[in-house]
C-alpha cells in the first residue's frame, strides 16, 4: 500500500527527507498558536526548550529543505506523526503520513497547482481508493470580500472573522463601534489632525498624562489606529445582505458549488464584482487543469479558512463512510507558511512559493479492504 | 472515613478562612505541633482539616485527595477547566479577585477586546511574531482570548511577578489577578474594560473525584448546616411580638405578608418571628399598627432551617453524570 503511493510520488523525482521526530515547539506555537498545545504532544526540555512530537510532516520537511544550501524543488516523506486526542476519541493519536511538498522561488501557476492535486489523487488510486475530492480556495473568499467595496478597516475585520468558525456571526452581532467610549475625543482629534502630526500629538499627550511607555510597540501604530478609530464610526459596516452573501458563499459545498459561487457574482450587494470574478476565474482554470474530476467532487470556497496554514487553494480527500475518520489526506498552497519557515539567517529569495499534500496510508488501506 | 477538608495554609486567604470558620463557631485547633499541617474542628469531630497551599487545594480537589476545600475560584478553574471534577458549593464572600486582561497604559487605542484582536494581528504582521501574553492562568487566558477572536497571540508562562513581564521585555501584555488594580498601575498597565475573565472569590468547593461514604456525607451535611445557619442568622432578626386581643392569627397573616417566618405561636405567649434584617423596621411599624404592644428585636447566632438548599444542590451536582 505505502509502496504503491511512494511509487506515484517517486515518478516526480523528489528528494526524500527523514526529519527528526522531535521538533521545536516554538515553530508550531508561532504558526498555529496556543491551540497546538491541545493538538500536539509537547515536551519541556531544559536544554532544548519546549519540543513537540511532530504533529505533521509538512513543517519538518520544509524546514529540512530550506536548511539545504540549494532548496530542492520537491521533497517527499513517509513517516509517523502524532496528535493528541481527547479521551474516548476515535481519531488516531499516531499515524503515517506520505506526502510531497513543491517548493518554488518563482511563479507557481494553476497547472502546477493542479499537478499537486492530481498527484494526491493518483496516490489514492494507487491504493485502490476513489476518494471524494473537496476543493476550496481562500482567494475566492478574499475576492468576494474585496468586491463588497467596504471602507477601511472593514475588509480586514471581515477577513479575520472568516478565519474562525462562528467569526462572521460574531462580527455581525457586534454593536456598532461605540465611539462614545473612553478615548473617543482623542480618536476624533487624531482623525481630524494632519497625519504627520499625530505621532507628535500622541507623544505630548502621553508625556502630560505621565504615561510611561512599556514594551516596544511603535507609537506611530497607536496613532494610526486612533486615527482609524476616529474614522471607523464613519465607515459603514457590511449590510445584512452582504453578511448573508458571505454566509451563503462559505456554506457552498457541492458538485455544482462553482456554479453557485458564480451566480453570486451578479448579486446587487457587490460594489464591483471584478476581484471576485478574477478569483473565480483562477479557481475555474485550476479545476479545468485537473481534467477528469473524480465522480464525487465538491467545490467548497469556505474550506480551509479555519486553518491558518493555507493561503490559496486547499483540498481534502475523503471517504465519507468513515465518519469522523473520513479524511484520507489533503493539501494546498501555503506561501505565507513557507515565508515563516525560511531560516532567519539565510537571505530570502525574491518570492517563496509552496504547495503540497499528505495522505494517510493506514486509512486508505482500511477503505480499500 | 471522616470528611477531609482543605483550607489555605498561609497568606491572607488563610487568615480570612480561619476567621470565617471561627465566626461560624468552628474554631480550628491545631494539634500542637505534632502534625503541623493538620488541624481539627472541636465542634465537628468528624472533620479532618488539612492545611495546604492554595494551588495544592485546587489540585487536591480535582484529584480527589480531599472531599472539600476553601479555595479561590480562579485557581480552581485553572486546575479543573470546565469544573468537570469539582463542585462550587458556596461562595464565601471573601478573597475577591478579578482575572483580567491588561495592556500597557500607553496603548491608548486599546479599550476593548476587539481592539486587542486587531492590535495582535497588526503586531504579527509587523514583527512576524505573535503577541506575547504573560500569565499563570494558561487555561483561562487561552479560552477567553480564543472566545474573543484574538488569534495572533502566544502564552508565556510566568512563574514570578506576571505584571512585570511587559516592562522586562518578556511579554507584551498580561492576564493576571488583580484586587485593587494598584500593582497593575505600578507596572504601567491598565485592564481592558471588557477583558474581565472571571470575578473570583473564595469558594467552599467539593470534589467529585472520590467516593463519598456515609460518614463523609454526614459530616459535610453538618458543616453546611452550620454555615447556612450562621449566614441565615446574620440576615435575620428575631422579633418577639405581643399578640393583640384578637389572638395571634391577624398578626401571623400580616407577618407572612411582610416576609417573616413564624417561629412559634403558643396561645397566650409572645409571638416569635424571624424577619429579614433589612425589613425589620418596616415589619415593626406594620405590626405595631395592628396592635400597639411592645416588640423586641434580637440578633440570633444561628438559624437552622430545613431544607438546606445548598446541601441539596451539592448532592444533585455530586450525582450528576458527566
Amino acid at each position: 500500500m505505502s509502496a504503491a503511493i511512494r511509487a506515484v510520488i517517486d515518478a516526480k523525482k523528489p528528494q526524500w527527507v527523514e526529519p527528526a521526530m522531535l521538533q521545536p515547539a516554538a515553530v508550531y506555537l508561532e504558526l498555529s498558536g496556543e491551540d497546538i498545545r491541545r493538538r500536539a504532544f509537547l515536551i519541556d526540555d531544559e536544554t532544548h526548550g519546549a519540543l513537540c512530537l511532530r504533529p505533521d510532516m509538512t513543517v519538518p520537511a520544509v524546514r529540512e529543505a530550506y536548511a539545504q544550501p540549494k532548496t530542492p524543488a520537491l521533497v517527499a516523506y513517509d513517516g509517523l506523526v502524532f496528535r493528541r486526542q481527547v479521551p474516548g476519541s476515535e481519531r488516531e493519536s499516531e499515524f503515517v503520513q506520505i506526502g510531497a511538498e513543491w517548493l518554488g522561488e518563482d511563479a507557481m501557476d494553476v497547472a502546477a497547482e493542479a499537478d499537486v492535486i492530481a498527484t494526491a489523487l493518483a496516490g489514492c488510486r494507487a491504493a485502490r481508493v476513489e476518494p471524494r475530492l473537496k476543493l476550496g480556495d481562500t482567494a475566492v473568499l478574499a475576492g468576494f470580500v474585496a468586491a463588497l467595496g467596504l471602507q477601511d478597516p472593514w475588509p480586514q475585520r471581515v477577513l479575520r472573522a472568516l478565519t474562525r468558525s462562528g467569526g462572521l456571526a460574531a462580527l455581525r452581532a457586534e454593536k456598532p463601534a461605540a465611539l462614545e467610549e473612553d478615548g473617543a475625543g482623542l480618536a476624533e482629534a487624531m482623525a481630524a489632525a494632519p497625519a504627520e502630526h499625530t505621532e507628535a500629538m500622541l507623544r505630548d499627550m502621553m508625556a502630560h498624562a505621565r504615561i510611561t511607555p512599556v514594551g516596544d510597540r511603535p507609537i506611530v501604530e497607536i496613532a494610526q489606529r486612533l486615527r482609524l478609530r476616529g474614522r471607523l464610526a464613519a465607515a459603514a459596516p457590511p449590510s445584512a445582505a452582504q453578511f448573508a452573501l458571505l454566509d451563503e458563499l462559505t456554506h457552498i459545498d457541492s458538485a455544482d458549488g462553482f456554479a453557485r459561487a458564480s451566480k453570486l457574482l451578479s448579486s446587487k450587494v457587490l460594489s464591483d464584482a471584478a476581484p471576485a470574478k478574477a478569483a473565480l476565474d483562477v479557481a475555474k482554470a485550476r479545476i479545468d487543469a485537473l481534467g477528469a474530476l473524480p465522480a464525487d467532487f465538491a467545490f467548497a470556497p469556505g474550506l480551509g479558512r479555519n486553518l491558518a496554514y493555507y493561503d490559496g487553494f486547499v483540498f481534502e480527500l475523503e471517504a465519507p463512510k468513515l465518519g469522523v475518520r473520513a479524511s484520507l489526506g489533503g493539501g494546498g498552497r501555503y506561501d505565507g507558511l513557507a515565508r515563516a519557515l525560511w531560516p532567519a539567517e539565510k537571505k530570502p529569495p525574491k518570492a517563496l512559493r509552496a504547495a503540497g499534500f499528505a495522505l494517510r496510508p493506514q486509512r486508505l488501506a482500511g477503505v480499500a479492504r | 472515613m471522616s470528611l477531609v477538608l482543605a483550607i489555605p495554609s498561609k497568606g491572607r486567604l488563610q487568615e480570612q478562612a480561619a476567621a470565617y470558620f471561627a465566626d461560624c463557631g468552628l474554631k480550628l485547633s491545631q494539634s500542637g505541633g505534632a502534625r503541623l499541617y493538620s488541624a481539627r474542628i472541636p465542634a465537628l469531630p468528624d472533620v479532618e482539616v488539612r492545611m495546604l497551599s492554595a494551588g495544592a487545594i485546587a489540585s487536591a480537589l480535582r484529584d480527589g485527595a480531599v472531599h472539600a476545600g476553601v479555595v479561590g475560584e480562579d485557581g480552581l478553574r485553572e486546575a479543573d477547566p470546565g469544573l468537570a471534577r469539582t463542585i462550587l458549593v458556596k461562595p464565601l464572600g471573601f478573597g475577591p479577585a478579578d482575572l483580567v486582561v491588561a495592556v500597557p497604559q500607553g496603548w491608548l487605542d486599546v479599550t476593548s477586546m476587539r481592539d486587542l484582536a486587531e492590535v495582535a494581528a497588526l503586531h504579527r504582521a509587523r514583527t512576524g511574531q505573535r503577541l506575547r501574553v504573560a500569565t499563570k492562568y494558561l487555561v483561562q487566558a487561552q479560552s477567553f482570548l480564543d472566545a474573543h477572536g484574538v488569534g495572533d497571540y502566544r502564552l508565556v508562562e510566568s512563574l514570578g511577578a506576571t505584571e512585570g513581564a511587559p516592562a522586562a521585555g518578556d511579554a507584551d501584555i498580561v492576564v493576571d489577578i488583580t484586587t485593587t488594580g494598584q500593582t497593575l498601575v505600578e507596572n504601567h498597565l491598565r485592564p481592558i474594560a471588557d477583558g474581565v475573565i472571571l470575578k473570583s472569590q473564595a469558594q467552599l468547593a467539593a470534589s467529585r473525584a472520590l467516593a463519598w461514604d456515609a460518614e463523609a456525607h454526614a459530616a459535610f451535611a453538618k458543616l453546611l448546616d452550620v454555615i447556612e445557619a450562621r449566614g441565615r442568622a446574620q440576615a435575620h432578626r428575631l422579633l418577639r411580638v405581643a399578640p393583640g386581643p384578637d389572638g395571634p392569627e391577624p398578626m401571623i397573616a400580616r407577618a407572612a405578608e411582610l416576609g417573616c417566618t413564624l417561629s412559634s405561636a403558643v396561645e397566650g405567649a409572645l409571638l416569635e418571628l424571624y424577619c429579614p434584617a433589612e425589613k425589620v423596621f418596616t415589619a415593626c411599624a406594620a405590626l405595631q399598627n395592628l396592635f400597639g404592644g411592645a416588640i423586641g428585636v434580637f440578633e440570633c447566632d444561628f438559624l437552622f432551617e430545613r431544607p438546606n438548599l445548598t446541601h441539596q444542590a451539592f448532592l444533585a451536582a455530586l450525582t450528576r453524570v458527566g
